[in-house]
């Protein structure tokens, strides 16, 4: 008997194509009525002609018409001319619902419920024009951008990837204008002498030797040449200030790409995502296939890089940039204890800004020479220095880690994260509270403290370059630290532990040492962290120590990769460089009234969509996608032909 | 065969150290409320009238953390896990309720019907806290569902905060204030030889009304027994026929609703709203919920009566009697650590916890 | 020389006695299966006996100790070992992070020797490995090879079980209790793998105590059978004085209709 196979559906789900259309125009209304559009509307992203307010609007048009397209081609041959009618359709009705918000805001006053529907957002949205050329717009957007979607969804998925991609780099190279112009501006031939010498010499040494001592010799050497050239080229000058002029203009919000600039960025990364396509996809087959052999030299040299690029970054940075990557580097070193918390033992930690409050008050009491506690023991007596006082804020810190871990040790997953939440807050509380201030300095928190004594020289609070210096330094310890534990006996029993903590201790794991061990040392981590923040700012208070650092750090190392450290990293940067930290606003000032609303939306995004976060290691891709991989197990035995059957029975 | 003498006690370092909180928390109670008394007999401290305020005022606030925890409570028993956005459900209704407030007061109906006033922004604060409810677990909590528990706590953590700045960015960070109370409503008034505000009458009346609606709902309706049915094990009311994605809703909602009111309510009390009222609240009521035993209604209301009272009494009663200056601001500690000793003395709560088949044990 | 013996052990819930006063002993290199109706207590038996369950009253002796009421943890050291009805593997772990993680309670090297890496630590790493794969081969060559770095998720019905009784032999027990292992398998997984359980005794000395329902497997495995019943022992003895003996008959059957009270 023949199989008959189901007739393609031929009608399109219009319903999913008017749901497409409405999700836009809602968008559409949100970000206007937020008050979103408004502020990036002082943010160009090419100058003159697109603000950055405008930017999201043409996002949300063509993002609706690719879900247009998409719902019609859903289960259906559909050709180019039926997905632009649908994509464009979708954009229309969006453009509608736009246009239909434009008419209302611009003829009721709404202000007085709606605050920031402002006089300056009618304008924009009216595009300078009455309500007529602002319906014109909703519509008329609508439906071309509808239509770009739609094409975008007619592209090979590389087209898209390249498109995509290279929208998001021009994007990006405006936003990054305060470091490229930075870098631009410091760099001048001597430097890039200097950087080339040791570069070209490790590609040809790596090859011609073999790993030993000649080896590292040669590239030490290398690196001396390269230091001394560039040293002596200094003077030369030479720097590429004038590309500055050419890729950015000045305007009253801060600089943005010029027209030109915009087209070459797009150009040149559009070519370079395409043409690079095929060697990409072979090195990543190359990555997965390698042996853990090679790995380790890959992943060597992959960390060389990084120490190289944060020695020799910072130079080139500037003050702001530096005093920003200190930030990211303060909240990556959170993000690394609140990991191994979180990442490895699996404890839902909310209360993480406990610990790192009490590394900083730690810190702060014991050196600064205003604090109110004081002892004197004959071979040490405050105020102490940094060093001196990082033993006790460790122990400060180990036993915060016990008194918070051992009462939830046998609570459920969500107790423990209210619970933990519950202790931050009493912490805060306490350090803030009349009660405690004889030590604590109440409100007013502590100041003047010191730098950090490094034997010739100090790291002074104000210095932001060395300021990051010493948190990259702490960072690579706890790097290490958490790399060095994760393939270990410890990291083992945390990973069981997170699995099945019954079982574990079937098993043999002593759960109570585990959970313990867990919240110490991400305590201790956490109070490095803290250390640091309090030299940096050399006074602290009790409001920089809220709930919301806690969560900024959850952020960081969901959306960066559980589990992972180049994972948290990216979660650091891309959250505290874009988008700012506590007291000091990201690369995108902008963004800065929206952070807390781009985390909640984040959070919601990467738990529904992307869980594993941006740079997830591939056992937490396997643990969430579990389906998936069983498929694609499956898949893979079945096309080797190996039989599991036969090796069962 | 020979008995063996079993083993002596075990030692234990967590057991101990429990046990030395258990202690420890006692005598440190019992010191408080001793030294407390003694100043009171030194004729220091509070008046017997200021103690019953503050008693009054502890059980005006527990209602409303009664009236928030049900939602927690519900949900958890149904889904699981801690819903961290059911604060700012609360917030959203007491947020739109201002606005309502407001055009009635511009109708003159807030002054001259305040019932029908009240009434009205009950209504409207109720609708919008639902809506906020049923909208976020549609769009976030459903497609979940199945995900490791983990997950939809981050993502209610996510949209906690969401809404808060949604709500910010919608009607702006600043307070919100709502009309001056109609002149029937200011004031005290006398019950049984006390006398205690008029707005804190009002408060617990509609918030034991409330809840005995809820409750005759949920243990004499259909719907109500199909939420209790899925409460106990989802699977096997699916399997009876129960409608699970919609009981779920409607689960949400009812807890949604119980928040705009509580919402109204709150302002009723402290006049001023804005976009981070429900942040705190939310936490407490979860606190109260845990309190009073998780998935269980007559606990969660338990709970929170219990909880604005030891928040309420507590600081003056206890830490008062330390010597320990500017005891108000330590408030909520009080509520935490309440939190944290109920969980330790008596995890399963007041009452007792009802929950899932798979999440006992 | 009995290795464990339960004197009188009770464990109720809620109102129901699960274990009403239990006597019970296993010498050291017995095979002995626990057989019963559903309900009769077998794996609460169990519980009680690794530490998952408290005990309300009686004794526990495991090699001359009294262990009632020690963690799981605790007994696991002192070379207690158990699987579950329902395989409860560590899923995202891999097959040889499984066996190397049940290791735990064997080693010492902690979180300063992972940390700095100390000749001791790589030793007992690499110690662990070894002894990882060792204990997979028992199983043949059904999980050694590539399949050391699969996640458990991924493996077979069949293959899940085996790994758990991997599992559970690299604690390096004197005891070992199996819960249905057979449970789900096949006629030629469950013979094989009841030769794997004569061959934990005879080549490696572990006593083990068996909840089966497959009676082919019971007897052909089993020196002893004991049955229960409600909580308490209705029977014990070899296999065919035991499938006799008419109060077993009727606890899983019934009383034959019209028969005397």
């Amino acid at each position: 008997m023949a199989i008959t196979e189901a007739p393609p559906t031929t009608s399109v789900d219009l319903r999913k194509v008017l749901r497409a259309g409405l999700l836009g125009a809602l968008g559409f209304v949100f970000v206007a009525t937020i008050g979103m559009v408004e502020t990036f509307s002082t943010k160009n992203v090419i100058d003159p002609i697109l603000s950055l307010g405008y930017t999201v609007l043409m996002a949300i048009a063509v993002w609706t018409g690719y879900r247009g397209a998409k719902a019609a081609a859903a289960d259906r041959e559909a050709g180019a001319g039926e997905r632009i009618l649908y994509g464009s359709a979708a954009g229309l009705i969006g453009g509608l619902g736009a246009a239909l918000y434009v008419i209302w805001i611009n003829t009721f006053v709404v202000r007085e419920v709606l605050s920031n529907v402002s006089p300056r957002l009618i304008e924009l949205l009216n595009l300078g024009g009455g309500m007529g050329s602002g319906i014109t717009l909703a519509i008329v957007g609508g439906v071309v951008g509808g239509a770009v979607g739609a094409l975008l969804s007619l592209a090979s998925p590389l087209m898209r990837r390249a498109l995509i991609g290279s929208f998001l780099w021009v994007l990006i190279v405006g936003f990054l204008e305060v470091v490229i112009s930075q870098i631009l501006r410091e760099l001048h031939l001597g430097f890039i002498v200097g950087l080339a010498i040791p570069t070209v010499a490790a590609l040809v040494l790596t090859r011609v030797l073999r790993q030993g001592p000649a080896l590292i010799l040669g590239l030490l050497a290398s690196v001396a040449v390269g230091v001394v050239a560039a040293i002596n080229l200094e003077s030369v000058g030479l720097s590429m200030t004038f590309l500055i002029d050419f890729v950015y203009e000045s305007r009253v919000g801060g600089r943005a790409l010029t027209t030109p600039a915009a087209v070459a960025v797009f150009v040149l990364a559009f070519v370079l995502v395409v043409v690079t396509e095929g060697p990409r996809t072979r090195a990543r087959a190359r990555v997965a296939a390698m042996d853990p052999e090679e790995r380790q030299r890959w992943l060597f040299g992959a960390v060389a890089v990084f120490l190289g690029l944060g020695v020799f970054l910072p130079m080139l940075l500037g003050s702001v940039v530096n005093e920003l990557l200190a930030t990211t580097g303060i909240f990556l070193l959170m993000g690394l204890g609140l990991n191994i918390v979180i990442g490895y033992a699996g404890l839902l930690d909310l209360g993480y800004v406990a610990f790192f409050a009490v590394g900083a008050y730690a810190t702060a009491i014991l050196t600064s020479p205003l604090s109110k506690v004081s002892f004197d023991w004959g071979f040490i007596a405050t105020p102490l220095n940094f060093w001196e006082a990082m033993p006790f804020v460790i122990v400060a810190a180990a036993i915060a880690g016990i008194l918070v871990g051992t009462p939830v040790i046998r609570m459920r997953g969500d107790y423990l994260a209210i619970v933990t939440l519950g202790f931050g807050e009493i912490a805060r509380i306490l350090f803030l509270s009349d009660w405690l201030t004889g030590t604590t300095g109440g409100a007013q928190g502590v100041s003047r403290i010191p730098s950090i004594p490094l034997g010739f020289t100090e790291i002074k609070g104000t210095d932001q370059q060395m300021i990051f210096y010493a948190v990259f330094f702490f960072v690579l310890i706890a790097a290490y630290i958490s790399w060095r534990l994760q393939d270990s006996r410890t990291g083992r029993s945390w990973m069981a532990m997170r699995e099945d903590e019954q079982v574990a201790e079937t098993m043999g794991v002593n759960i109570v040492r585990a959970k313990l061990q867990a919240f110490v040392i991400g305590a201790i981590i956490a109070s490095f962290s803290g250390a640091l923040f309090a030299v940096k700012f050399g006074t602290i208070f009790p409001a920089s120590f809220s709930l919301i650092v806690s969560i900024t750090v959850l952020v960081v190392i969901i959306v960066g990769g559980m589990g992972n450290i180049p994972g948290v990293a990216v979660g650091a940067l891309v959250m505290i460089g874009v988008l700012g930290g506590r007291n000091s606003p990201g690369l995108l000032r902008e963004f800065e009234g929206f952070k807390l609303l781009i985390y909640g939306g984040l959070l919601i995004l990467m738990m529904l969509k992307r869980p594993e976060g941006l740079l997830p290691s591939r056992r937490r891709a396997r643990e969430l996608h579990q389906d998936e991989a069983l498929q694609d197990a499956w898949l893979r035995a079945e096309a080797s032909g190996e039989d599991d059957a036969r090796s069962e029975s | 065969m020979q008995l063996l003498k079993p083993r002596s006690f075990r030692f234990s370092w967590v057991d101990t150290f429990l046990w030395a909180i258990r202690i420890g928390a006692l005598v440190f109670i019992l010191v408080g409320v001793l030294g407390t008394l003694s100043k009171a007999v030194d004729g220091e401290g509070l008046t017997a009238q200021a103690w019953r305020e503050l008693i009054v005022t502890g059980l005006a606030q527990g209602s409303m953390y009664g009236l928030i925890a049900l939602g927690y409570s519900m949900v958890y028993g149904v889904l699981g896990f801690i819903n961290f956005a059911h604060g700012e459900v609360f917030m959203a209704g007491a947020v739109t309720g201002f606005f309502a407030a407001n055009a009635l007061a511009d109708a003159g109906v807030w002054e001259s019907q305040p019932i029908v006033g009240l009434g009205l922004t009950i209504l409207v604060s109720m609708a919008t806290s639902t809506l906020v409810a049923v909208l976020i677990e549609r769009l976030a909590y459903r497609p979940l569902r199945g995900a490791p528990r983990l997950i939809p706590l981050i993502t209610s953590i996510g949209m906690s905060f969401f809404l808060q700045y949604t709500f910010r960015g919608l009607f702006g960070e600043s307070f919100k204030s709502y009309p001056v109370l109609p002149t029937v409503m200011q004031g005290r008034i006398s019950i049984f030889g006390l006398e205690i505000l008029k707005t804190q009458m009002v408060v617990i009346a509609t918030a034991a009304v409330a809840m005995a609606g809820l409750y005759t709902y949920v243990t004499r309706t259909r719907m109500g027994r199909a939420m209790r049915a899925i409460a106990e094990d989802r699977e096997i009311a699916a399997l009876m026929g129960v409608n699970v994605n919609r009981v779920i809703a409607l689960t949400f909602a009812v807890g949604g609703a119980m928040a705009g009111v509580a919402g109204v309510l709150w302002a009723l009390l402290f006049r001023q709203v804005y976009f981070l009222t429900g942040f705190l609240p939310g936490i407490k009521a979860f606190t109260a919920a845990v309190l009073g035993g998780i998935g269980n209604m007559a606990g969660a209301y338990v709970g929170g009566l219990a909880l604005g009272l030891f928040e309420s009494v507590g600081p003056l009663l206890v830490l008062d009697g330390w010597g320990i200056p500017s005891v108000s601001q330590l408030k909520d500690v009080v509520a935490f650590s309440a939190l944290v000793l109920i969980l330790i003395f008596r995890p399963t709560g007041l009452l007792g916890e009802r929950l899932a088949v798979e999440e006992r044990g | 020389m009995a290795l464990l013996e339960t004197i009188g052990l009770h464990k109720g819930f809620g109102g129901v006695n699960a274990i009403a006063g239990l006597d019970f002993h296993v010498d050291k290199g017995e095979i002995v299966s626990v057989i019963g109706p559903n309900g009769a207590g077998k794996t609460t038996f169990f519980n009680l006996i690794t530490g998952m369950a408290k005990p309300d009253s009686g004794q526990v002796v495991f090699d001359g100790e009294n262990i009632a009421g020690l963690d799981p943890d605790a007994l696991t050291r002192l070379g207690i070992a158990r699987t579950f009805q329902n395989v409860r593997l560590f899923p995202n772990m891999t097959v040889l992070e499984n066996v190397m993680v049940a290791q735990h309670c064997r080693t010492s090297k902690g979180i300063f020797a992972a940390i700095l890496n100390t000749r001791g630590f790589r030793q007992e790493e690499a110690e662990i490995e070894q002894r990882g794969k060792e204990t997979l081969e028992f199983f043949g060559t059904r999980l050694t090879g590539y399949r050391h770095d699969q996640p458990a998720f991924m493996l077979s019905y069949a293959n899940r079980r085996r790994l758990e009784i991997a599992r559970a032999l690299a604690t390096q027990p004197k005891l070992m209790l199996l819960d249905e292992p057979t449970a789900g398998m096949n006629p030629r997984e469950t013979a094989e793998l009841t030769g794997l359980i004569g061959k934990l005794r005879d080549a490696r000395g572990i006593t083990v105590v068996i909840i089966e329902h497959e009676m082919k497997v019971v007897r052909d495995v089993s020196d002893r059978v004991v049955v229960l019943d409600h909580g308490v022992r209705i029977a014990e003895g070899r296999y065919e004085e035991v499938t006799s003996d008419p109060a077993v008959i009727e606890a899983y059957l019934g009383r034959p209709a019209g028969a005397a009270e």
